[in-house]
């Protein structure tokens, strides 16, 4: 099938839910990279600020892989397919399975990527999530004409250096200043 | 209570918005008052969104 490549493509974009998100929903000050749009497929993000309890070291641990950093958090990437393991990451590093996520980020999702972390091959910057949150095509645009959403084009400070609610409010303090320099 | 029959025009903030940035431009950021006029600004920015965005 076609792809239309008319359309303008979100990938590499921030979502930021709306302040006004419903707090009982799951997605109430989200934080989401998406790094993947078409027409066809629709949208493919991650959910960038919700950390799970798990931590990297531990998740490699049950894989028998050895892990020194037990600091880095695994995150709750969204809604579809928690089972799957991806890694969000810069351009220097990559995996048998990895494919742009938009701008200098890459996405990697394979057998052999955490190998490559417990053996000190890692990226310059990364993120590792649990699923993913995805969109049919013409849904999210459904979504931002209903103001569920704000969007930013993508900071990597924002996106690795940040986590939980201040990381959601660094990005909407981001969408703001981009506002006000595209639109006034 | 008496109602007013005048048309009114709606706002979309976009002076105070920037009346907010220069103000906040001359303090130094971080600052308590820094923080206030962010939030200040990004509220703006939320419930307009659309409207800047699609002018």
């Amino acid at each position: 099938m076609a792809v239309d490549h008319d359309m303008q493509s979100r990938c590499g974009q921030l979502l930021i839910s709306h302040p006004n998100f419903p707090k009982q929903s799951p997605f109430s000050k989200s934080l989401i990279y998406i790094y993947q749009d078409d027409n066809v497929n629709g949208t493919v993000g991650v959910v960038l600020n919700k950390a799970s309890r798990t931590s990297v070291s531990m998740l490699c641990e049950q894989n028998q892989i050895m892990f020194g950093d037990t600091q880095s958090m695994m995150y709750m990437g969204g809604p579809v397919n928690t089972s799957s393991l991806l890694i969000l990451h810069t351009d220097d590093w990559a995996s048998s399975n990895t494919a742009n996520a938009g701008g200098r980020l890459r996405i990697s999702s394979d057998n052999h990527m955490f190998l490559k972390l417990g053996q000190g091959n890692v990226p310059i910057y990364w993120r590792a999530f649990f699923g993913f949150a995805s969109w049919t095509p013409g849904q999210l645009q459904s979504e931002l004409d209903n103001s569920m959403w704000l969007t930013a084009n993508a900071d990597e400070h924002i996106i690795y250096d940040y986590s939980g609610d201040k990381q959601w409010n660094k990005a909407l303090e981001l969408c703001s200043q981009q506002t006000i320099d595209y639109f006034f | 209570m008496e109602q007013s029959t005048r048309t009114l025009q709606p706002t979309d903030n976009r002076l105070l918005l920037l009346d907010l940035k220069a103000t906040q431009k001359e303090c130094k950021e971080g600052t308590r008052k820094w923080i206030v006029l962010q939030s200040k600004i990004d509220e703006i920015v939320a419930q307009n969104y659309l409207h800047y965005v699609n002018r």
